[in-house]
């Protein structure tokens, strides 16, 4: 099997997997979010949704009822506003409502925040801007017909697929894609997201949505302590 | 690529449904599928809407002569009598995971596909998995030193109450063999239901199964097939081994598979383990899951998840093999020494003491 070393080769092997034309593209680094540029069109490149641990939460709603709320904790090497913009997108999602108000408390890298969604779901999610390390979650989704979570009862970090040990120490692997093996899994989340972008995307729903909830992110972080409200500071 | 004219055969082997989507897959034309007598409500062939249906095979193979391949989804039992119809037309098989468990059978079918056309390749899901690859990367390049022992479990939900040929021995196995000299349990469950990790310890390592011993232990299901073996033993390379196919992980009885089935924790578990003189590899290859309480009894479940968009694993095979001549990833020959490891286990079980192979 031919192993995988960056983005592109993934991306590329998604292309020929399905025996279909790769346009060229450019991956340009935006604030929050990286941004996609093909055949003319932009779109915004919510990688993270591609986790599996984040696409599963949306996959049993037929069984889950109605959604009431979420719960959970996001640590990453990321700027702050870059994982607040990450969580209310992930909360829209699963909640397939938008956010219309937001709570933010502050201190340092670290923030806790709570959010209202249209539908009146609500999301309390805490956040760490670690500037190292990988990116750590748990979420529970809690609905009118059961709760679903990416962490089992037991768990708040991931668990890995392959621990090594050696006497030089600790190493693991979380080799999660046949088809993109070599990959770390957020550059194997970046190529599926490239792929789906390009051939299955709403390039123009995405843009509207990436500049509603950059205009969120911005108005909360600037009233911490404050509720920010759709309508009236957004 | 000119679509490869196919057939579904039988359709009430648990993984037949996850074909059912070559119907819109434009390496494939699905020209007719067969459906094994009972089985006609158990297993989604309302997806198929459209497509030729038969009772018999050979029937559908008469009136399709232009098929030119199947996919073998059907109960063990069956398997040599649908390698002899596709062998006799040059027809390609996608067999699934037991072409038969009778050595004699096997060595038939063998013989057969000799003097056919066909190309068979056999579906083991494991080989497109990431995680045995990563494995199989860290012991060749001597991460855990001289590898002295491979622990793997494939441990599972019986699919009996859905599809109940799982639960008959003619069935499963092929025929009525007593688990031991006595015993109302018959051969045909677990370790006929999962070769895997028994392919996996030969693939993983590059080495062949010397000598195995074998024990089982009371159901925890009212079945006719066994729901434990714990197999162990030694490889030509001196490597020992614990293999765990049980059926140990339980179900709520569904006559057809639907949300509310599955049970705390997994309904699927494999885990593989590897040490060595210089270190040691514990996994878990289906550990990407989320947890659930939803319809219809809220039972705290879980369902495995993965990325979109992945490969298409044994049916890109397939199609590749079919098309543009590339070898199987797994063949009717490489296979048969995994099936024989089962086999043998068999036998230790049954004689209470190891068997050499």
């Amino acid at each position: 099997m031919e192993k995988v070393y960056t983005v592109e080769e993934g991306v590329k092997k998604l292309f020929a997997l399905r025996k279909q034309v790769l346009p060229d593209y450019e991956i340009l680094q935006g604030k929050r979010y990286k941004i996609i540029k093909w055949n003319g069109k932009s779109a915004p490149l919510f990688s993270f949704l591609e986790h599996p641990k984040i696409l599963g939460l949306t996959l049993k709603r037929e069984i889950l009822g109605r959604p009431c709320a979420m719960t959970g904790y996001s640590v990453d090497n990321a700027a702050l506003d870059a994982l607040l913009f990450r969580e209310l997108l992930i909360a829209e999602n699963c909640f397939c409502s938008e956010v219309n108000k937001v709570t933010v408390f502050r201190s340092g890298n670290s923030a806790n925040v709570t959010a209202k969604f249209e539908n009146d779901a609500a999301l309390s999610v805490s956040l760490h801007a670690a500037g190292f390390g990988d990116n750590l979650f748990k979420h529970e989704f809690f609905n009118t017909q059961g709760m679903i979570s990416n962490r089992s009862v037991d768990t708040v970090i991931p668990q890995q697929a392959l621990n090594v040990y050696t006497a030089s120490g600790y190493e693991y692997f979380t080799d999660s894609n046949y088809a993109l093996y070599g990959l770390a899994p957020s550059d194997a989340d970046e190529a599926v997201a490239i792929y789906a972008v390009i051939t299955h995307g709403d390039a123009l729903k995405d843009s509207a949505t990436a500049e509603r909830l950059d205009r969120v992110v911005d108005v909360a972080l600037k009233n911490v302590g404050k509720c920010v409200v759709k309508g009236e500071d957004f | 690529m000119e679509p490869i004219k196919v057939a579904i055969m039988s359709c009430n082997h648990g993984h037949a449904r996850g074909y059912y989507g070559i119907k819109n897959d434009p390496r494939f034309d699905l020209r007719a599928i067969s459906v094994a007598p009972g089985y006609h409500d158990r297993i989604f062939i309302e997806k198929l809407e459209g497509v030729d249906q038969y009772d018999d095979d050979e029937k559908m193979l008469d009136a399709h002569p232009e098929i030119e391949a199947v996919i073998m989804a059907s109960a063990n039992w069956y398997h040599l009598k649908q390698f002899k119809l596709c062998f006799e037309r040059n027809i390609h098989i996608l067999s699934m995971k037991i072409p038969t468990l009778d050595l004699n059978e096997y060595d038939e079918i063998l013989s057969l596909k000799k003097k056919s056309k066909s190309i068979v390749c056999v579906e083991l899901e494991m080989h497109y998995h990431a995680t045995p690859y990563r494995v199989k990367e860290l012991i060749e390049g001597g991460k855990v030193g001289k590898v002295t022992s491979f622990i793997a479990t494939n441990t599972s939900h019986n699919p009996m109450w859905w599809l109940p040929w799982h639960g008959l021995p003619e069935e499963s196995y092929g025929k009525r063999v007593p688990i031991k000299p006595g015993s109302k349990i018959c051969r045909g469950g677990c370790l006929t239901d999962h070769p895997h990790i028994f392919d996996m310890l030969r693939w993983l390592l590059d080495d062949e199964v010397v000598e195995v011993y074998a024990e089982t232990a009371p159901n925890i299901r009212n079945s006719e097939v066994e729901d434990f073996a714990f197999v162990t033993g030694i490889t030509k390379k001196g490597i020992t081994f614990s293999l765990d196919p049980s059926y140990s992980r339980t179900e709520n009885p569904a006559k057809i598979i639907a949300d509310g089935w599955e049970q705390y924790p997994k309904r699927v578990e494999v885990n593989l383990s590897v040490f060595g003189s210089d270190g040691y590899i514990i996994g878990d290859s289906y550990g990407n899951w989320i947890n659930h309480t939803g319809l219809p009894n809220h039972n705290y479940t879980s369902f495995g998840c993965g990325h979109r968009y992945g490969y298409g694993g044994s049916i890109d095979d397939f199609a590749d093999a079919v098309r543009n001549g590339a070898p199987p990833t797994i063949t009717l020959e490489r296979h048969r020494n995994t099936i024989a490891i089962i086999d043998a286990a068999y036998r230790s079980i049954y004689e209470g003491k190891p068997v050499k192979l």
